[in-house]
């Protein structure tokens, strides 16, 4: 009966989603995506095993538990991987290091060799050579993704300008593990896992003309990251990579989505309130989007005792969800990260409005705040109060009652703010506000 | 007889003006949303405007020519000035002469208007309670005492600040009402 389930749900998130939604963060999705770019992966044992640290097991598991210090820490030497002056007490507070550095927030670094088996584990990515084929919480949306870029013109320039960014000189934390790191890469190909199918190229033309802006948007992200060089640039690029997903599950839900963004941390109730219930919406929207879309026969081949066994499964409604849930939060579009938080709302943070102002900016390029707001509103689906017509807009897709004066003012000034605070704009004179990449130095 | 959210918005802006006649000479307010023209005509009439005021309604979907007929089947033609262009009433400010008082609304934002920041202007949350305050007084929304005491409570409870927004307050007295949110309904009506 699992099986059946399992088997009928995955047919069913192919053929409408294109790909498993499991409870995903950046980093799944960043090992998954550059897995398929690069058609390659580093085992990582070594890396692994020394930014894991485990206790000695007891019993005939101790011979080869690798994960001891007691273990490796006389393997490594002989190796020639650390140097003979580190005594074990050192190399156990350079595991704890390891440790922090590696293991994104706290969650989805295991131990991954015998005598230790894990779901899936994934390092933190500053560069490419820490990609290993551990990673099993992405569901192939990396995959995805880059298959639909690759299926249209723009797409492909769009790729052709995030390879330059994975080519830009690895930050600090690349050379902390690289005594760690494998020389060798071994081939990764999607076709060799079970949950894996390729989707029809018609569907991901279809997709990639519907996801265009937003794909023009991540190109022009890659072009400004290459330019930058900043240390930042893989991180930018996967939240950037992340929000064209977030993006693209929104628009299944809806042709024009439009989300509230609270930039005065809840110090306006009816802001807030709106902004929760956008959230709200999306999220229903793109739930309740597999039935309209099985219903309306958009997606052909599914078939119908498979969409019985997924539409009588509470399971798969929680699944995605928490997938949509998990993926907001995740990006900074979504908050309160807590997950016993009920009510989330929509919040930018700062990285995340970093991110967006280098997608939709040029370099050089000078605009006002109203016209910056336009193109968050026409790529992103976010709205501030920025914009003439924002109060129109929110009243016609019935969210509200808000003032212009009292709300929607005020959240355009906290927004205001903030791109000033991040060096994204200036207020050369009163009521006059210009966005641009390197405000500061440009205006 | 049914109500419209605008024509409540127009009444709130109508009551602010006649209720500060005495203590001010020129009031703005931009960032509205729409109103009744008619219904904010037809009471700042019967509230005794005077005709030494100018009137500036920009954004709200009417030509120049359109304000002067609704001024005028309002017994309003005598005013100093119409018009439907914010810079307009600002330049009302330098002919003190011809445009002694000058009353300026617009709907929406207008970033590059800022002659009219020394006017009276009303927040919405003030329109919002004197709405409520208006509200209190008509005989619809005030057929029995209960009736009243809410209303009363709704304009004066510092813990309903939050609800008291011009929309909200508009919304849902034109829902008490009976009438419609959506403004050119065939149900749309102002009292005459």
């Amino acid at each position: 009966m699992a099986r059946a389930l399992n088997n009928s749900t995955l047919r069913v998130h192919r053929a409408i989603l294109g790909y498993r939604p499991f409870r995903m963060k950046p980093v799944h999705f960043a090992t998954s995506f550059i897995l398929a770019l690069e058609g390659q992966y580093y085992r990582l044992e070594y890396l692994n095993k020394a930014s894991v640290p485990k206790t000695e097991l007891s019993g005939s598991r101790r011979a080869r538990n690798e994960y001891s210090s007691y273990q490796l820490y006389p393997l490594l030497k002989e190796k020639g991987i650390i140097n003979p002056n580190i005594n074990i007490k050192m190399f156990n507070s350079l595991r704890a290091h390891l440790n922090a550095a590696f293991n994104n927030d706290g969650a989805a670094l295991n131990a991954a060799f015998p005598p230790y088996s894990t779901f899936g584990t994934d390092f933190s990515t500053p560069s490419i050579r820490y990609i290993s084929n551990q990673s099993k919480n992405h569901g192939h949306s990396g995959s995805f993704v880059l298959s639909v870029l690759e299926a249209t013109p723009a797409g492909k320039e769009t790729l052709d300008s995030i390879r330059t960014v994975l080519d830009i000189p690895p930050p600090p934390l690349d050379l902390f593990g690289k005594p760690l790191l494998d020389d060798k890469a071994e081939k990764w190909s999607d076709q060799g896992c079970e949950f894996f199918r390729e989707i029809d190229q018609e569907r991901l033309v279809k997709i990639g003309e519907d996801m265009k802006d937003c794909t023009v948007a991540l190109g022009r992200l890659a072009k400004n990251l290459k330019q930058l060089e900043s240390n930042y640039s893989m991180r930018y690029l996967v939240i950037g990579l992340c929000c064209w997903l977030f993006t693209y599950l929104m628009r299944i839900g809806k042709t024009s989505p439009l989300l509230v963004v609270d930039t005065q941390q809840g110090n306006n109730p009816r802001i807030r309130n709106q902004s929760r219930a956008s959230y709200a919406r999306a999220l229903d929207q793109f739930s309740s989007s597999y039935k309209r879309t099985f219903k309306d026969g958009k997606v052909v081949g599914i078939l119908k005792n498979d969409w019985n066994v997924f539409a009588k499964s509470s399971k798969v409604q929680k699944e995605l969800d928490d997938h949509f849930r998990d993926l907001g939060v995740r990006i900074g579009v979504v908050q309160p990260r807590s997950p016993v938080a009920k009510h989330k709302h929509i919040e930018l943070q700062a990285d995340t409005l970093r991110v967006l102002a280098y997608s939709l900016l040029e370099k050089g390029q000078v605009i006002t705040l109203p016209e910056f707001a336009k193109e968050l509103r026409k790529t992103w689906s976010v709205v501030v109060g920025a914009r003439a017509e924002d109060g129109d807009e929110l009243r016609e897709n019935r969210f509200g009652p808000l003032d212009q004066d009292e709300d929607l003012l005020p959240n355009k000034m906290a927004f205001q703010a903030l791109l000033i605070r991040l060096g994204l704009a200036v207020e050369p004179s009163d009521g006059l506000t210009l966005v641009a990449i390197n405000a500061e130095e440009l205006i | 007889m049914y109500r419209t959210t605008e024509s409540m918005v127009s009444e709130a802006l109508a009551a602010w003006i006649l209720s500060s006649l005495k203590n001010e000479d020129n009031f703005a307010r931009e960032g509205l949303p729409n109103i009744d023209v008619d219904c904010l005509l037809s009471a700042l009439s019967k509230g005794g405007l005077p005709s030494e005021f100018s009137l500036g309604l920009a954004g709200f979907d009417l030509t120049k020519e359109d304000l002067h007929t609704k001024a005028k089947a309002h017994g309003l033609d005598g005013l100093a000035g119409l018009t439907i262009d914010l810079h307009v009433a600002t330049e009302w400010r330098n002919d003190r002469e011809s445009h002694p008082r000058i009353i300026a609304l617009a709907r929406g934002y207008n970033p590059s208007v800022n002659g009219l920041s020394f006017f009276s202007r009303a927040k919405s949350s003030e329109l919002a309670s004197i709405l409520l305050g208006w509200a209190e007084k008509q005989p619809e929304f005030t057929r029995t005492p209960k009736h009243q005491e809410l209303l009363e409570k709704l304009r004066k409870r510092p813990r309903l600040k939050a609800i008291r927004s011009l929309e909200g307050v508009a919304a849902f007295l034109t829902a008490w009402g009976g009438g419609r949110r959506r403004y050119n309904r065939q149900t749309s009506q102002c009292p005459a």
